[in-house]
């Protein structure tokens, strides 16, 4: 009776822990469907900001750079937004590599998805200091440079998270590391497209996230093998 | 010659005597058994009863739950076990008498085989000395026979040896299945008993207090309960501390444990009283905590009557009204007649604090002491009332020699009438229309006094003339320097960014800056923000280093808010008779009646205001706070506080006020409405209570309460007395001053403070970035800052302040400390640090050669590309100043140089959140430093990296 007890506690509180970290386990996925749309900007396309580089203009001023936090093509389409599943248990596999590069003294890309407890790789393609200085309220925060000798570092987060990337060494260089519950994470491209693949038939929240912008949230069904179409629209900050 | 009986003549009649002996005596029994009913029924030994019979509840059923879980787990396998050994020490008993047979049976065969071994060897010997001998001599015959006889007896021998071996293991073997089987049993014996250890322990402990004939009637029988009674007062005789028992000094006796039978032992915590618990018990009462019960006793902290054993003649003091209704019905509780010190309410127990911690600059764990003495510190409680420790502090209020170049009369005149309603937290307390001074004639007095009081300290000003302020203010870049400087820390703006500290706000150290635009002029603001100390020598308000136009901006901010409720509210009004009424009142103390009148009407309005003025900054003591010519030397006019908390409750006047007859609530009503005991009573203006109306909380009236109590006359032994060490006495030494300036409301320091850190953070988050990454815009924490600078260093730097950080927005303001207290500062850091004191800077080798050019190299933009933030001296970094780091080249007179490599180890540990990135992650720390540089060793590279910033410095 005892035994019995122990194991029932033990079965409940792992349930709680899988279920409280959302823990994903990937599996195979067989006729999974698509959702794809389009986000878009619900106001006049601003202007994109060029970025004053004052620093290591050699390596950084080779391009024109400019400010990333709101990026809207002609046709109001919004670049960068993160579309996701928020909860699925099962599903598609992990990416097989993640990496990160900073070149040109940029992050690339400036939205990194990485899968939570997956290992990121950190490139340093411009031969000068760097640093990434990750800023976190769930994870633990890293503050790790990057030398020229260091060509490859890596980091691991272990919980989901949308985490503030920044480069200490040059402040206008800013990013973003999502730390993703789930394989099923996708950015929107220029003209503010996403898709998302292989995602089992069901019912999802599929949220919206975008750095400025904030976050929004729809119910999506999907049937087996098919396709859901599913489009945003972001209104100005006020 | 003896009488027969019966002719005595008695006086009396003999058997009406005997009834009336015979009475008496049952009458006297009867008393003594009552007596001792009486003395046996006491309030304390049911206490010790109830608790008795909760203890062996308690026992017995621990008892029971370690039984039960021995019973399902080890207990049944090791008892087993044990009767499994046992069998088989019965079953084996034949195997084992066999064994021991064949033991026996085997030493006897070895000792055979043994003697004839040695026999052979004996004969051998013989044979072998003969044949030598024989061989001597040439005798090959006797010779070959003798060889033979000896192989004979080799051969005996090597037979013999070889069976003794054997025999040796047969041995060997017997004895370890002995041993097994003894050891076995044993070890699960063993066992049993530590298993059991617990439960015997609760079962001796149930046997000494238990039911039983003994515990419960015989130890405290009459008669006998002098031997071991198990109903005893329990008490602590403290012989170092004393109280005062009319007239007498005695060492103090504590016999509070009688009935507060749990106070020491853990498992209580949640228990009915009497029998909780203490709590922190690592500070207060167990043995090795520094405040043991036997050292200290109970009263000298609580207070109350410790000899006496009753719940009422303690006098236990109440701390609500629900707790004193339920105290009097339950024990009959009463006000306390008889004992002067009744205990402290448990809301004010740190009062008690004082006595043996006022060396103390604070007592960690005192928060509501803590604060008391601050308030009292902040708001000059001691211009006005003499308390011995609060002497020779700086006055509180502004020095008022130069007011007219500040503030105009008008406003003036309003402000003294009623500050409140200029500011409603503002520490310049209220002196009129308060409760004793509110009647229709009163009112009018009121504002003549107020303009009189005015009218003398303008009079006497002088005045200051400012040059032009060269520079026009922009607000907004105003308003942006006040929120990023660092005024936040010190002072609050209206409700913007309201933060809660603890009891005292930090924030709240420097007067709200809400409605300045009614209050000074641009010129006077200009000036005071440039350099304050040119205008108020002895103010706190430190210099900011502002260039004109940062304070010229600042100025138009400041000067753009306005109080618009206050600008609205109509001046005091003049009344010349009030005025002459008041005027006449003063001049006739010095006068006849009729030259008075003479002199009244020799006087004009301005004249008799001044008059009068003088008088009632006399009166109102107002010289406690300020600097006002004319009253340098005057004394305090307040009653002397220093033995407070001793004065005896008769020496209260309650008046006609219907609180309850305590000191607590006597003062605490003082305080919340100081001139509350003047009600009902019928006062000349003269003979009215002046104490003026501070408005404080009353949170804040408590933590006041807190202190003035443990202001009090006991002289407690030196030896009880927290002394200081060498270090210590820094320490507090310092985080006097620490407290006097208001450190904290920037930095932490000591796990306190970094009050300004909030608002920071939102400051920070609406210029666009998130919470985490203000963290490297919040002034040093200077925890362990002892233990990174250097002394000489530090001195200099609190003296004049030079910019370290170039991206930090606060600025640590130039506070124009004098030597002794920067000396002060110095001291405080390193001996907080545990660091010796003075600092002696061991010069470094110079780095040459090959080793420089490592160095040189390892600093280089090819590998760690240090000099990319870091300034290097006259070498600036490129970009903005605001990305720039710390200049290296301060590094040898700045830093302690064992600092160095810890923080270039791993920056995030000591700061954490700083923008120094960890080039050796501590992870992977063997394989984080480059390969080709010392032969890739990380650790002589980072002492390279030290040697090499230390020499820049030149």
């Amino acid at each position: 009776m005892k035994n019995m007890k122990i194991v029932l506690i033990m079965a409940i509180v792992m349930v709680f822990a899988v279920t409280a970290q959302g823990q994903y386990t990937p599996g195979k996925v067989t006729g999974g469907g698509t959702i794809s749309g389009m986000v878009s900007y619900d106001g006049t396309a601003p202007k994109l900001k060029a970025l004053r580089i004052e620093k290591d203009k050699k390596v950084c001023a080779l391009h024109d750079k400019f400010k990333e936090e709101l990026i809207v093509d002609a046709k109001g389409g919004l670049k960068n937004v993160v579309v996701y599943i928020e909860t699925i248990e099962t599903g598609k596999a992990w990416d097989k590599k993640y990496t990160l590069d900073q070149k040109g003294c940029r992050f690339e890309p400036h939205i990194m998805i990485v899968g939570a407890g997956e290992k990121l790789s950190i490139l340093n393609s411009d031969k000068i200091l760097h640093n990434i200085h990750t800023y976190s309220k769930i994870n633990r925060s890293i503050n790790k440079a990057q030398p020229k000798f260091k060509k490859k570092m890596s980091a691991k987060f272990g919980k989901a998270e949308f985490i503030r990337l920044r480069c200490d060494v040059h402040a206008w260089m800013s990013g973003w590391i999502v730390s993703s519950a789930n394989p099923y994470y996708a950015v929107t491209d220029d003209s503010g497209n996403f898709s998302i693949s292989d995602v089992p038939a069901g019912t999802y929240t599929l949220k919206y996230w975008h750095e400025t912008l904030g976050e929004q949230s729809v119910e999506v069904t999907l049937t087996g093998g098919g396709t859901a179409k599913s489009d945003a629209k972001f209104s100005p900050k006020s | 010659m003896a009488k027969k009986k019966d002719d005595i003549q008695y006086l009396y009649n003999i058997p009406r005597l005997n009834i009336v002996f015979a009475l008496t005596s049952v009458g006297l029994l009867l008393s003594v058994i009552l007596m001792f009913a009486d003395d046996y029924s006491r309030e304390w030994r049911d206490y010790q009863r109830e608790y008795r019979s909760k203890q062996i509840e308690n026992a017995t059923n621990e008892l029971e739950s370690k039984i039960s879980e021995l019973d399902s787990t080890q207990l049944t396998a090791i008892e087993t076990k044990i009767s499994e050994a046992e069998l088989l020490v019965v079953e084996r008993e034949e195997e084992i008498e066999s064994v021991m047979d064949d033991l026996t049976s085997i030493e006897d065969d070895w000792y055979m085989i043994d003697q004839r071994y040695r026999f052979a060897k004996s004969k051998y010997d013989a044979n072998k000395y003969s044949y030598e001998v024989h061989l001597k001599k040439n005798l090959t015959a006797e010779a070959e026979q003798l060889k033979i006889e000896m192989d004979k007896y080799s051969a005996i021998m090597f037979t013999s040896e070889n069976e003794i071996e054997l025999k040796e293991v047969e041995k060997d073997k017997a004895n370890s299945v002995l041993d097994k089987l003894n050891i076995e049993l044993s070890d699960s014996k063993k066992e049993l008993e530590k298993l059991n250890s617990d439960i015997t322990k609760i079962e001796v402990f149930l046997a000494k207090i238990g039911p039983s004939f003994a515990n419960d009637y015989f130890r405290n029988m009459p008669m006998v309960d002098f031997i071991n009674p198990s109903e005893k007062v329990i008490q602590v005789v403290v012989s170092d501390l004393h109280e005062d028992l009319n007239f007498l000094t005695v060492p103090r006796v504590d016999r509070c444990q009688t009935c507060h039978l749990a106070i020491d032992k853990p498992g209580f915590e949640d228990a009915e009283q009497p029998y909780t618990t203490h709590p922190n018990l690592d500070v207060y009462v167990d043995k090795t905590s520094s405040h043991p019960l036997s050292d200290f006793g109970c009263t000298t902290c609580h207070g109350g009557l410790g000899r006496s054993v009753s719940f009422k003649n303690t006098h236990h003091t109440p701390g609500s009204e629900e707790q004193k209704e339920e105290w009097v019905e339950k024990y009959n509780w009463v006000e306390p007649h008889h004992w002067d010190y009744p205990m402290y309410r448990a809301d004010l127990i740190e009062s008690s604090c004082f006595k043996c911690h006022k060396n103390q600059a604070e007592v960690v764990g005192a928060e509501t002491l803590n604060a008391g003495v601050d308030l009292i510190k902040r708001l000059g409680c001691f211009g006005c009332h003499k308390i011995e420790g609060f002497t020779e502090l700086r006055k509180v209020g502004p020095n008022l020699t130069k007011i007219s170049s500040k503030v105009s009369k008008e406003w003036t005149y309003k402000w003294v009438k009623n500050p409140k309603h200029f500011q409603s937290k503002t520490r310049m307390p209220r002196f009129f229309d308060l409760l004793n001074s509110s009647t229709p004639e009163d009112m009018v007095s009121n504002d003549v006094q107020a303009r009189a009081i005015v009218d003398y300290i303008f009079a006497n000003s002088q005045k200051e003339s400012y040059r032009r302020v060269p520079r026009r203010g922009n607000r907004i870049r105003g308003e942006a320097l006040v929120e990023n400087l660092g005024c936040f820390g010190c002072h609050k703006l209206g409700d913007s960014y309201n933060t809660n500290d603890k009891i005292l706000n930090r924030r709240e150290f420097g007067p709200n800056l809400n409605g300045l635009g009614s209050k000074l002029n641009n010129a006077w603001l200009f000036h005071w923000l440039k350099n304050p100390k040119k205008y108020f020598p002895e103010t706190i308000m430190p210099r900011l280093r502002l260039s004109d136009q940062e304070a010229a901006d600042i100025s138009s901010y400041l000067l753009s808010i306005n109080n618009e409720e206050f600008d609205n509210t109509p001046l005091p009004e003049e009344n010349e008779e009030a005025l002459n009424e008041l005027t006449f009142e003063y001049l006739k103390r010095n006068m006849i009646r009729s030259e008075a009148d003479a002199k009244l009407i020799s006087m004009n309005s301005i004249e008799k205001s001044e008059f009068v003025g003088e008088k009632l900054i006399g009166r109102y003591g107002c010289f406690g706070c300020h600097v006002i010519p004319g009253f340098e030397n005057a004394q305090q006019i307040g009653t002397d506080l220093t033995e407070e908390g001793s004065k005896l409750i008769a020496r209260f006047d309650f008046g006609f006020v219907d609180i309850e007859h305590s000191k607590e609530e006597w003062i605490f009503n003082k305080l919340k409405t100081p001139r509350i005991f003047d009600n009902g009573k019928v006062k000349q203006f003269d003979e009215k209570l002046k104490m003026p109306n501070f408005g404080i909380s009353d949170e804040k009236t408590n933590a006041l309460l807190t202190a003035i109590m443990g202001f009090t006359k006991e002289n407690v032994a030196s030896t009880k007395m927290r002394n200081l060490d060498s270090h210590e006495l820094k320490v507090h030494e310092g985080l006097r001053l620490i407290q006097e300036l208001n450190c904290r409301g920037c930095h932490v320091i000591e796990n306190e403070g970094g009050s300004i850190i909030p608002v920071i953070n939102a400051v920070m988050m609406k210029s666009g970035l998130t919470e985490e990454e203000a963290v490297s815009f919040y002034p040093p924490n200077l925890q362990g800052e002892g233990e990174k600078v250097q002394p000489d260093w530090l001195f200099r730097f609190v003296k004049d302040p030079t910019e370290i950080r170039p991206w930090l927005k606060v600025r640590m303001p130039t506070f124009a400390l004098s030597d002794e207290d920067a000396l002060i500062i110095e001291q405080f850091f390193t001996h907080a640090s545990k660091q010796d004191f003075p600092y002696r800077y061991t010069e470094k080798t110079k780095l040459s050669g090959k080793i420089l050019r490592d160095a040189r190299m390892l600093v280089s933009n090819d590998y760690f590309a240090c000099f990319s933030c870091h300034q290097q001296g006259a070498k600036k970094p490129e970009g903005p100043v605001s990305d720039w780091a710390p200049d290296l080249a301060l590094a040898s007179d700045r830093l302690r140089p064992e600092w160095i490599p810890k923080w270039i180890r791993n920056p995030n540990l000591i700061q954490p959140g700083t923008k120094m990135p960890t080039f050796f992650d501590p992870e992977y720390f063997d394989e984080s430093g480059p390969d080709d540089i010392l032969d890739g060793d990380e650790d002589k590279q980072i002492q390279v990296i030290t040697d090499y910033i230390l020499q820049l410095g030149g």
